[in-house]
């Protein structure tokens, strides 16, 4: 239980020392931190099969009295785990593109070293059982993205570093004043104790406010579709790897991740969250699927589709129903994988032809044969095309909602998909399609690693579905699941009694 | 910022540092026994740098070192601070259990107790003020190119 804290201690150390000795180790930077990365992906692995979940660790020794916890707890259960994994396997990804991508850039152990402290927030987001905790973590890790987002140090890069920067402060705030509620109501921030309190007592007018402030700043920080703003700038902007663990799991873990916890562990899915859930993530999904379609740059079209595939995400989770959870978790890792991996296309695009505008491309797909293989599976993955592994996940989800009760949903979602498969026949059409364009001359594949790196998440594309095979689904989707429709009656398990 | 203020500003301030230094130390020193600690003392220590800067001016060419070495001291008083509290992992303890205060618990309320907390104090103490003069450098670099 104590190898929990190698997920804090590890990538802490890891920055540290790269900043300190990063003059002579910066050409072996990206494999360290992947080789890292690599190593905690393992320690997830360990964790499933040693221990039983869901278990707490007390930081310093400060184990709880009667009940009641003192100090930090770090909470373990098949959820945590599930995004541990993401974040860490994508983080070994992303290190592995940024060999040779980031090559052009300055300051190049600072990135490495950012990389590891947002890697560092969002492990202790995930792990964090108390509200303040998960806050400083939080905000360890939108600090990292925010500077990582303005790496390039353009004009496009500041701007849009610094709109994500407001609209991040912003919602910052809003969730520090939630929390600031709940420890007067409550006066605990641990969130299963508050929760304990909070049952005996009738407070309903607060908890909807507080219900609404964290809905708004975790929002913010998910970027479902009213407060999507900053979104379709800061991720285009970004470096291809930053973009890909941006849109991969950072408004995840900062934004559903916090979101699902609260509300099904702490404020409850009863009342009005549940229509409010199902209809923001109906609007995410269709209109942004309507803006991506309009979209002539290729990484804002990503941009735009990562707040779709959150609005199907926010369905199957609002829906409040195992199946739902099952559906929403397993989109959410399909889409970790996917959105990286067409993030990293789009990246070898530009660092190919010098420009990600769809109406000046075309014809790449007998130059780049690896980037067009592996962007056509990432394509078909994400708008839902079987076998591939978005299939599954959105069938899953369609049937949640017709299960559930709610038809109209499900025929909504499934025209959401339709709309994303014509957005991406459009990429694929205006990118790799066409007739040869004069400046393909000079055009060449990008290199090995960056290949490899594309190549695995193509086949994780492919092999994600696996995950609906009924051992690896009770083995790893199931736990997080069950975790998290108990409901309000999970928290009994996180008291460490 | 070559020439520094003027002189009245001059003379104050160095009748000042001396004792907002030792204002920061006290603070972090104490920091286990009383309020304050590493961080409201480290941002006393960085105050006084700060105030000398001001003062005295600085040449832009030892601005640089002089950034990179704050830089690299923060990145080593957390490695240290970090080294403290993954003792207790190595030795199976959880992270940052406090290993001295069983050993050598000294008096409570003295300066000589809280185990290692006095010295994780002093670490944040290091870093805080390493950090605000890295923020306070950068920002007069930035004002020099214009």
């Amino acid at each position: 239980m104590n190898t929990i804290a190698y997920f804090l201690v590890v990538p802490l150390g890891t920055a540290l020392l790269l900043v300190i000795f990063g003059r002579w180790v910066v050409r072996w930077a990206g494999i360290i931190v992947s080789v890292v990365f690599s190593a905690l992906t393992a320690l997830v692995v360990q964790c499933y099969f040693i221990n039983q979940l869901p278990f707490t660790v007390a930081v310093g020794g400060w184990e709880p009295v009667q009940g009641i916890p003192l100090g930090i707890h770090w909470v373990v259960d098949g959820f945590t785990l599930l995004m541990l994994a993401l974040i860490n396997f994508t983080g070994a990804i992303v290190a592995l593109y940024s060999i040779s991508s980031m090559k052009s850039y300055t300051k190049l152990r600072k990135y490495y070293a950012l990389l590891m402290l947002l890697g560092l927030g969002m492990n202790g987001v995930a792990l964090a059982g108390d509200l303040f905790t998960m806050y400083v973590f939080l905000e360890i890790s939108a600090i990292s993205s925010y500077i990582l987002v303005a790496f390039g140090r353009g004009a496009e890069e500041l701007e849009a570093s610094f709109k994500y920067q407001v609209l991040g402060g912003s919602a910052s705030m809003l969730i520090l004043f939630a929390i600031a509620l709940v420890y007067r109501l409550t006066g605990t921030l641990n969130i299963a104790d508050a929760s304990r309190v909070l049952s005996g007592q009738s407070a309903e007018m607060t908890m909807l406010f507080t219900g609404a402030l964290f809905l708004t700043g975790f929002g913010l920080k998910a970027a479902i579709m009213p407060f999507h703003s900053w979104l379709p700038d800061a991720h285009p902007a970004a470096p291809a790897p930053v973009s890909a663990i941006l849109s991969g799991v950072v408004i995840k873990v900062l934004g559903i991740y916090p979101l699902c916890r609260l509300f099904y562990h702490f404020i409850g899915f009863e009342g009005v969250w549940t229509g409010i859930w199902l209809v923001l993530g109906a609007i995410s999904l269709m209109v942004a699927n309507i803006l991506a379609l309009a979209q002539w740059d290729i990484k804002r079209l990503l941009a735009y589709c990562s707040i779709s595939q959150i609005g199907y995400i926010v369905i199957a989770m609002g829906l409040g129903t195992e199946l739902g959870i099952i559906a929403g978790l397993f989109h959410m890792a399909n889409h970790t994988i996917f959105k990286s991996l067409l993030f990293f296309n789009a990246g070898a695009i530009e660092h190919a032809t010098g420009f990600r505008d769809l109406r000046k491309l075309g014809g790449l797909r007998t130059k780049m044969p690896v980037t067009y293989a592996t962007s056509l599976i990432a394509s078909f993955s994400i708008a839902g095309l079987p076998p591939f592994s978005g299939f599954w996940s959105k069938l899953l989800i369609i049937i949640a909602c017709m299960k559930a009760g709610h038809p109209f949903l499900a025929i909504w979602a499934a025209l959401g998909s339709m709309l994303t498969l014509a957005a991406f026949l459009k990429f694929q059409h205006h990118g790799f399609g066409g007739p040869d364009k004069e400046y393909q001359q000079s055009i060449k594949e990008v290199s090995f690693s960056s290949q490899i790196a594309m190549i695995i998440l193509a086949i994780l594309c492919l092999g994600m579905g696996c995950l609906m095979l009924p051992g690896l689904r009770s083995a790893i989707l199931e736990p997080a699941a069950n975790i998290l429709s108990q409901g309000l009656n999970a928290t009994t398990l996180f008291l460490g009694n | 910022m070559k020439h520094g203020m003027s002189v009245i500003v001059q003379s104050i301030a160095r009748l000042m540092v001396p004792f907002i230094w030792m204002f920061g130390i006290y603070i972090i020193a104490h920091g286990h026994i009383s309020p304050g600690g590493g961080f409201a003392g480290g941002v006393f220590l960085a105050g006084g740098f700060i105030l000398i800067t001001l003062a005295f001016g600085s040449a832009p060419d030892k601005e640089e070192r002089s950034q990179d070495f704050a830089s690299k001291l923060e990145s080593e008083a957390l490695l240290i601070f970090l080294i403290m509290a993954s003792i207790g992992l190595v030795l199976k303890l959880g992270l940052m259990a406090n290993l001295l205060a069983k050993t050598h618990p000294g008096l409570p309320g003295h300066i000589a107790a809280g185990g290692l907390i006095p010295w994780e104090n002093l670490a944040i103490g290091v870093e805080v003020s390493a950090a605000l003069a890295v923020m306070f450098i950068a920002f007069a670099r930035h004002r020099l190119k214009e």
